[in-house]
Formats: structure tokens, C-alpha cells, sequence
């Protein structure tokens, strides 16, 4: 390991003491799994495609293409396992992953067709229902308008809480790209709720 | 103007993720309700789920098998190399000095071999019992 390395190391410890632990339990799943354990590795990826799939989901909106993607991206990281370097999260890394799939399949195809379902609701009446189905369609609207760079910072940051540190680093820009992008995106979304009188 | 508004919006957006330290700053537009009142309504798709067919244990046993696919294709085109590399060396020895050194080698290797590759089969034998 370089000195910039245990550095990078040292420096991020932080960010996983912050997120509750975990980090040694994952640590050592890395292990096993890059000594080729399969039930390690089975779940570290179980652990962690809750968030994968969540992020993808939001990023595409569309199921197709989301388990396409989600079964590529892990696909590649167990490909990959032992060029995984536990400077990250593991979490971080399966995103990573996910989002350069994504952006090459905008690449290799430059439309993409957002799938308008609705939610599924157990709770409340039916003007409550159809309310909230209206809003979903909005968002996802107004998510899918977004470039996916400002899409995928904005998802990362409102429904994942990830620090702007982490998001530079999935997306592999500086952090005041992060930062000047997150803004743009929050000032938009608000300016679009408020031409379409939804707030 | 324009640009402070711009900066307070940021500081704003900034506080409410926890990127910078509270201020109780705020707009004349009431910035900061509206972004609270929207990011309210964009957590609609929090909970997004759909239900996939992702089977996690077959994405493990076909990357196996493309593991084990280029494997086999490095080691063969290892085995090729070496074999070329071989045959070149025994070809241009053999048009140097003559075909007497071909017996040589022959004999040499008949006597060196079995030294270099009993020791490793051994080896090979109790790391896959291990």
C-alpha cells in the first residue's frame, strides 16, 4: 500500500464509523469473498441490493432495464471482487459499477422509454390514491428531465444521504462539480414545482 | 444581488443535507420552505420498488463460468506461447550446431525432468486436499 493510499484509507475510516459500523463485518466479507468464498460473496451482494437496486430504479424508471442493469453490475463485481480496493464502501463500488453501465447503455442507445406505472397503495381513500399517483407521475417526470449526472448526484445525496466526498468519487468528478450540481438540480426541481402549482 | 440570493440559496441547500454548519439564514422568496415542501414531495418515490427476477446465487455461478472460460483461454494461449518459444529455440540450435544436440537436450531433459516435476505434482496434490 502507497502512502497516498493508506492516506485515502485513513482519511475515509471516518465515514464508515459514521454510518453505524459495519466496516469490519464487510471488511472481512471481502476477504473471504476475494479468497473465492461463494457464500461471502452471496451476502455482500445481498447486503448491499437493496441500495443498488433502489438507486437504479429511481435512476431509470424503468423494471426492464433496471434488472438488466442491476444483473450486469453484479455480474462485474463478481467478475472483478479482486480489484475491489476497500478504500469504499463495497455500496459505493456496486454503484459505481451500476452507473457506468447505465451510462453506456445512454451511449450505445440515445433514447430511453420511462415506463409510467403506478404506485401501489394499501393505505388511504381513493382521491388520496389518485393524489398521490399524480405526484409520483410529476416526480418521476421531473427525475427523468434531469441530465443522469444531476439525476444520479441528486439521487444519491435526498434518498441515500451520501456525502459529497462519496458521490465525487461514484461519479468520478470533484467534489464542487457534486456540490454545483446538486444545487442546479434542487433550484430546478423547486422552479418546476412551482410552474406546475404543485407546492 | 443576483449573486448573493445565489449563494444564500446554496448555503441553504447545503444546511438542509448537513454539508455545512446552521445558520438561520434566509431568503426573501422563503427559499427554504418551498425546497422543504418540494423535497418532501419528491420522497413520493423513496420507497420505489418493482419487483425483480434477480436470482443472486445464479449471477455468482455464471461469472464463475466466464472466470473459468478465461482462464482456460490464458492458459492456452500460455501453453501456445511457450510451445512456439520452444520449438523456435530447439529449431535455431539445431540449424547452429547440428542435429547431435537435439539428443542431447533430449537426454538432458529425461534426466532433469522428472526432478522438477515430481516435487510440483506433489505440491499441486496436497494444496487441493488442503
Amino acid at each position: 500500500m502507497t502512502y497516498n493510499n493508506k492516506m485515502n484509507f485513513l482519511s475515509s475510516l471516518p465515514l464508515y464509523i459514521e454510518r453505524g459500523g459495519g466496516f469490519m463485518d464487510e471488511l472481512q466479507l471481502i476477504n473471504r469473498a476475494k479468497q473465492g468464498n461463494k457464500s461471502a460473496l452471496n451476502t455482500l451482494l445481498s447486503n448491499n441490493y437493496a441500495i443498488l437496486k433502489g438507486y437504479i430504479i429511481k435512476m431509470i424508471g424503468n423494471p426492464e432495464l433496471s434488472q438488466d442493469i442491476i444483473q450486469e453490475a453484479m455480474l462485474k463485481a463478481v467478475l472483478n471482487i479482486n480489484k475491489f480496493n476497500p478504500e469504499a464502501k463495497f455500496s459505493t463500488w456496486l454503484i459505481k459499477i451500476g452507473t457506468n453501465i447505465y451510462i453506456d447503455y445512454l451511449r450505445k442507445n440515445k433514447t430511453m422509454e420511462m415506463i409510467s406505472d403506478f404506485l401501489e397503495s394499501k393505505e388511504g381513500n381513493p382521491e388520496e390514491i389518485t393524489i398521490n399517483n399524480i405526484e409520483y407521475q410529476e416526480v418521476m417526470n421531473i427525475l427523468m428531465s434531469l441530465t443522469y449526472e444531476k439525476r444520479a448526484v441528486f439521487i444519491l445525496k435526498h434518498y441515500y444521504g451520501y456525502k459529497y466526498e462519496e458521490i465525487a468519487l461514484i461519479l468520478n468528478c470533484p467534489v464542487g462539480t457534486v456540490r454545483s450540481r446538486l444545487h442546479n438540480t434542487i433550484k430546478h426541481i423547486v422552479s418546476e414545482f412551482e410552474r406546475k402549482e404543485l407546492i | 444581488m443576483m449573486k448573493n440570493r445565489d449563494k444564500l440559496q446554496n448555503q441553504i441547500i447545503d444546511e438542509y443535507y448537513g454539508e455545512a454548519l446552521k445558520s438561520c439564514l434566509s431568503t426573501e422568496d422563503n427559499f427554504a420552505d418551498d425546497m422543504e415542501n418540494t423535497l418532501a414531495k419528491m420522497n413520493v418515490i423513496k420507497d420505489l420498488d418493482y419487483p425483480l427476477d434477480i436470482n443472486i446465487l445464479e449471477i455468482i455461478a455464471k461469472a464463475e463460468v466466464i472466470r473459468d472460460r478465461r482462464k482456460f483461454k490464458f492458459e492456452a494461449a500460455g501453453f501456445i506461447l511457450v510451445c512456439l518459444i520452444t520449438a523456435s529455440i530447439l529449431g535455431t540450435l539445431l540449424f547452429h550446431t547440428g542435429p547431435k544436440i537435439y539428443l542431447y537436450i533430449q537426454a538432458a531433459i529425461s534426466a532433469v525432468m522428472p526432478l522438477i516435476v515430481i516435487p510440483i505434482a506433489i505440491n499441486c496434490k496436497s494444496r487441493g486436499e488442503a
